[in-house]
């Protein structure tokens, strides 16, 4: 998971060096910080054994 | 017009340099003391790395045209209150899953507190500075100022901490999807 968080930075990173239009970065940086969450959504809810 | 005191240019940079600062501080306590970070520590260091990328954002803008948009500053200030806003769950899930009386912790403490105790702050304090800086962003200067020069290097700096987490973090967990909640050693150089 953290191969997949790190290379999703990089390539929000890459967007805005590269000055790609603001809701291409909004875009990518927004579905960062879902990933993010997501990880951590299923962390905490491992002792209920909720399966997707 | 009066000249602003405080530039959205400089703000960027001292939140950038906080998270810089503490992220160069874990790095150092993995490398040198061989404190491995825990599954939940690498989330918030990822939460780090994203407010990072969204105050990139603002800089590159001043860097670029020498001035810098409202919209780009919205953007750039959002986005850093969103990451902070998931580091500072996963800080204060962390620190609750230690608070038992008893409890030593995980990992070192740097001025008697751990890491992620620390975490908590800094997320709180960008989290209170990007809210602050949106609110007063009409009486904030919007042009690069002579604080602009230190821009470049922050930038590189943060483009080779996210390279540097990259490796370390393939290096934990090695080719498995998941990290471990309380590792011992590096995945990738063991296959035990």
């Amino acid at each position: 998971m953290g191969t997949v968080l790190s290379a999703l930075l990089m390539a929000c990173l890459v967007l805005a060096w590269r000055e790609r239009p603001m809701s291409w970065f909004a875009g990518l940086g927004l579905a960062t910080i879902v990933v993010l969450s997501w990880f951590f959504f299923t962390d905490i809810t491992q002792p209920l054994n909720l399966s997707f | 017009m009066k000249k602003a005191i405080l530039s959205h240019g400089f703000a960027s940079l001292l939140t950038s340099w906080a998270i810089c600062a503490a992220l160069i501080v874990a790095l150092y306590h993995q490398l040198f003391n061989n404190d491995l970070p825990c599954a939940l520590c690498w989330l918030q260091r990822f939460a780090m790395l994203a407010m990072l990328v969204a105050q990139t954002w603002i800089l590159l803008k001043i860097g670029k045209r020498q001035t810098v948009s409202i919209q780009d500053v919205a953007l750039g200030h959002g986005l850093t209150i969103l990451a902070a806003l998931v580091g500072m769950s996963m800080s204060l899930r962390q620190v609750l899953l230690h608070i038992l009386p008893g409890d030593p912790g995980y990992g070192g403490e740097v001025m008697g507190l751990h890491f992620y105790t620390w975490g908590f702050v800094l997320f709180f304090c960008c989290m209170a500075g990007s809210a602050l800086t949106v609110a007063l962003s009409n009486w904030l200067d919007r042009t690069a100022d002579a604080w602009h020069a230190a821009a470049r290097w922050t930038m590189w700096l943060i483009a080779a901490l996210i390279l540097i987490n990259w490796v370390l973090v393939f290096a934990m967990q090695g080719f498995q999807w998941e990290l471990d909640g309380d590792p011992t050693h590096y995945r990738l150089f063991s296959f035990s």
